[in-house]
């Protein structure tokens, strides 16, 4: 029995961390992430928040591709020859564990005891998997061990992994690997009582705690393969959340790439912000990206792709409420997608006399100078827009159309024909099926949250469309959400110094900016709408990008897949999701990029950079 | 009453029978099981008197009542008793021991003249399986805590909201059975309950074995055989009577087979017995 997914929180719900993988698969939308992640290699799987690793790694384990039953499962479960370990971050190993032993361990002991929990946490999702793999609802690697084949078998890996006291079998040895995390947790406790080296010299006598998680993840899966005559099987590890690890830990499996035994695939996610990934990526000896693995950002995606499985998200929401019509049909369309025009139907030239885009142009011509010039310079009527070549249609009117859409809902014209900006209560310029599709970035979690109100909203209202005004107050409340979220980011060192603020408000004053110069400035077929932090700007403001890009809060501009992991976030090109953007009064594309030095002290005479160098001199 | 549906049963002479004797009594068949009667008792029947609001009360009027009427009816497979508040002493977590139903014992010593009892009880909003006392039949009295009302004090600490289903094994002589258990996880819904701690309520459980627990642990190693492990599914197949032990009788059971037999029981996340088998040399 569960929640009705609309009353659960935004940005929190659809979390796939705390589901079963049953679960998981049953509600599984296909991606071609899931191909990209499941080849024969090791991966990197990066995104920020909520874009769908979590599921993506559980939709590998045994347990999860036995019960999917989507239309590709059968040819990925063909191209699938290793059996996915699920590792969660856990906080046994986590950034949080830095208080073990209560802060009063030496570094070194402190160290021993944080690996030996992170081999312990791995080996026991490795003895979950084995176990998942006996169970005989487990129809992808299923095996069938007797009594007695596992009796053995387990006796083997006790006498591995150095365990007494045990029952000889698999579930016994995982429940005695809990234990050992809990008797790691108060012999460091001990520790905290000890003369320091008294204590290295007691931890360097005990063997379980300096085990090599892979040399060991090897031999164990070695003997289960001998046990169900698979011998030379290969094994996945699939590691979450790598952003809660300490650097170490990162830097660990990112080097392993080039090390690790060729019978263990790593799959390794992480948000794109990640210095110590970073640094392991781009040293001399770490790994190279298509050589030792492949790195696969889940923000990449082709427009077409993306859009698909949006639709067929929308569809499997809106069937389990018993809606047949499509996502377009619903929504409507999307000023964003020129090609589709806005608020009209399909039939109708959208370029024509009467078509909406026609109507838009003529409305911002009236109280826009800077427009008039822009059209007169490329000699376009729009009274004629309906005979515009093709050329000029693609390269002009289709870029411009957006634009203008934006300028003419935010420029207001008053009865003497005064022009000035205005703020608009609701977003209603950003509703339609497309704009409500690249406002959720393609993560799923982010679209579940903004589709499954609007679709309870054709439930309870028993109508066939959700009119602007509905979709634009789903879209503030979760801009709002988000903000809400940001606000929590802690403040990086030295912030309150530079006068920086929290990431909320600086994403905030940066919106502003780039909302007034879309508005205000001359008309530009390529505004300003994305933004870099200047060599030498301040580094809190990076970091605090940096937490933003690893919430989903501004994506970074370069869609390639050369790099999707960052370290400094210092000259990075970036933008604001779509759903900022929308809060914020901003087409929905990348746009042109500006230094943030100059977008911020060009209408504030302030700059953080400088704010910092002052206060330096005190 | 003017209650329309009647309540609480859809009988409208039961019903009246309910408010204007404090109890009434109704026979189900159950197919070739026989027949399942439940007494549904009003022990709130003088909470309109302000002396008795905060207690329970069945009055030597409605006792005798009952006893009339179960003497005069054919005795049938299954018996079970549904009142609100507790029939003997549950004040555990200082949950208190004045509100127990007064006479509460009389009912229990009435009942078992006439056969094994199941007693199903609310009030306490903890959830908890015993036997009664008695010198025969021991009623078997499970206080099956709160579906939905608000948990406060120690026991908002130790309880969960629940609902249960009780299996009877129709085919044994004496009443026994199991209760699987679910409790409400906030924001999540409905989950098998998990005790979290020795005084909550475990998602499988059971009732009905009254004998010696040394024995049966004798009886789980002879099942056990030579074999070094064991699936707790075969282990019930081969001694069943592991199915019918409450609570505390089990923990008892566990501690025998560790200490005196050198044998361990494993549970999996729910705290549910998994398997069992002798620990690697």
């Amino acid at each position: 029995m569960t929640i009705e997914p609309q009353v659960r929180a935004f940005f929190e719900a659809f979390n796939a961390k705390h589901q079963q993988p049953r679960e998981v698969a049953e509600n599984y939308i296909y991606s071609r992430h899931l191909n990209d992640l499941g080849g024969p290699y090791h991966a990197v799987l990066v995104g920020p928040r909520g874009s769908g690793k979590t599921t993506l790694l559980k939709m590998l384990q045994p347990a999860a591709l036995s019960a999917w039953q989507g239309a590709r499962a059968h040819s990925l479960r063909a191209q699938i020859d290793y059996s996915g370990v699920f590792i969660s971050s856990d906080i046994s190993w986590s950034r949080q564990l830095k208080s073990l032993g209560y802060g009063r361990l030496s570094d070194v002991n402190h160290r021993t005891l944080i690996v030996a929990c992170f081999t312990t946490h791995i080996l026991h999702a490795l003895l979950q998997t084995m176990i998942q793999r006996c169970d005989p609802t487990t129809t992808f690697r299923g095996v069938k061990l007797s009594l007695d084949q596992e009796s053995n078998l387990a006796l083997q890996i006790l006498k591995e992994l150095r365990i007494d006291g045990a029952i000889p079998s698999l579930s016994s040895i995982r429940q005695a690997l809990r234990s050992r995390l809990t008797d790691i947790r108060t012999l460091a406790n001990q520790g905290s009582l000890m003369d320091q080296l008294e204590f290295k010299a007691s931890l360097a006598s005990q063997p379980f705690l300096h085990i090599d998680f892979l040399d060991m993840c090897s031999n164990i899966t070695g003997l289960f393969d001998d046990a169900v005559n698979e011998a030379g099987a290969k094994w996945g590890l699939l590691f979450d959340e790598l952003e809660t690890a300490p650097d170490w830990v990162v830097q660990q499996l990112f080097s392993a790439f080039r090390v690790s035994d060729q019978k263990i695939y790593l799959k390794l996610a992480i948000s794109p912000s990640s210095p110590a990934a970073y640094a392991t990526l781009t040293s001399e000896l770490g790994p190279a990206d298509w050589q030792d693995h492949k790195q696969i950002p889940l923000w990449c995606q082709d427009r077409k792709v993306a859009e698909k499985f949006c639709n067929d998200l929308w569809r499997s929401l809106a069937r389990k409420q018993g809606i047949a019509q499509s996502a377009r049909d619903s929504l409507g369309p999307s000023a964003f997608a020129p090609a589709s025009g806005g608020g009209v139907a399909s039939s109708v030239d959208r370029y024509g006399p009467d078509g909406y885009w026609t109507k838009q142009f003529q409305e911002l011509l009236q109280k826009d100078k800077s427009f008039a010039a822009f059209l007169k310079v490329r000699k376009i009527d729009v009274t004629q827009l309906g005979h515009t070549d093709q050329f000029s249609r693609d390269a002009v009117l289709r870029k411009a159309a957006p634009i203008a859409a934006v300028r003419n809902f935010f420029l207001h014209e008053d009865r003497v024909g005064n022009v000035s900006p205005r703020q608009r209560k609701t977003s209603s310029l950003y509703a339609g099926a497309e704009s409500m599709f690249a406002i959720s970035e393609g993560n799923p979690r982010w679209l579940i949250g903004l589709l499954s109100p609007l679709i309870a909203h054709m439930v309870n209202t028993k109508t066939k469309t959700v009119a602007p005004s509905v979709q634009a107050e789903q879209i503030d409340k979760a801009a709002d959400r988000l903000l809400a979220l940001l606000r929590t980011t802690p403040l990086p060192d030295g912030s309150a110094r530079s006068g920086t603020g929290g990431l909320d408000v600086l994403l905030q004053r940066i919106g502003q900016r780039l909302h007034d110069d879309l508005v205000q400035s001359n008309f530009a077929i390529d505004p300003k709408l994305s933004f870099v932090a200047d060599k030498g700007y301040s580094n809190s403001v990076c970091e605090l990008l940096a937490a933003g890009l690893n919430r989903g809060a501004v994506v970074l501009v370069d869609e390639s897949t050369s790099r999707p992991i960052v370290g400094d976030l210092h000259d990075v090109p970036l933008r604001f999701s779509y759903l900022l953007a929308a809060k914020f009064g901003l087409a929905l594309r990348k746009g042109r990029t500006t230094g943030l030095r100059q977008l911020l002290i060009s209408t504030e005479g302030y700059d953080d950079a400088d704010a910092t160098r002052q206060l330096g001199l005190l | 009453m003017k209650l329309t549906p009647p309540f609480p049963a859809g009988d409208k002479h039961l019903s009246d029978k309910y408010w204007a004797h404090g109890y009434y009594i109704q026979d189900f068949e159950l197919g070739a099981a026989g027949f399942v009667r439940f007494l549904v008792l009003n022990s709130c029947w003088l909470h309109e008197a302000r002396d008795e609001l905060h207690r329970g009360v069945l009055t030597t009027y409605t006792l005798e009542r009952i006893k009339e009427e179960l003497s005069g009816l054919p005795k049938v497979k299954v018996n079970i008793a549904i009142c609100h508040h507790h029939p003997h002493a549950h004040s555990e977590l200082g949950l208190g021991a004045d509100d127990v139903i007064k006479n509460g014992q009389s009912l229990l010593d009435i009942l078992s003249e006439r056969g094994h009892w199941l007693v199903v009880h609310g009030h306490k909003h903890h959830a908890k399986v015993e036997y009664a006392k008695g010198q025969v039949f021991q009623s078997v009295v499970f206080a099956a805590g709160s579906f939905s009302g608000r948990l406060e004090g120690s026991n908002a600490v130790v309880s969960k909201n629940h609902f249960h289903v009780v299996e009877i094994d129709c085919d044994r002589s004496e009443l026994a059975g199991r209760i699987t258990s679910w409790s409400w996880v906030p924001g999540v819904g409905w989950e098998p309950s998990s005790p979290g701690n020795k005084l909550g309520f475990p998602c499988e459980t059971g009732f009905g074995y009254r004998g010696s627990i040394a024995e049966l642990a004798t009886s789980v190693v002879s099942s056990l055989g030579t074999a070094s492990v064991m699936k707790w599914p075969s282990l019930q197949l081969n001694t069943p009577e592991v199915q019918h032990l409450m609570p505390k009788q089990f923990l008892v059971l566990t501690k025998l087979l560790q200490d005196d037999h050198g044998v361990s029981v494993l549970f999996d996340d729910l705290g549910r017995p998994e398997q069992i088998g002798r620990v690697a040399a």
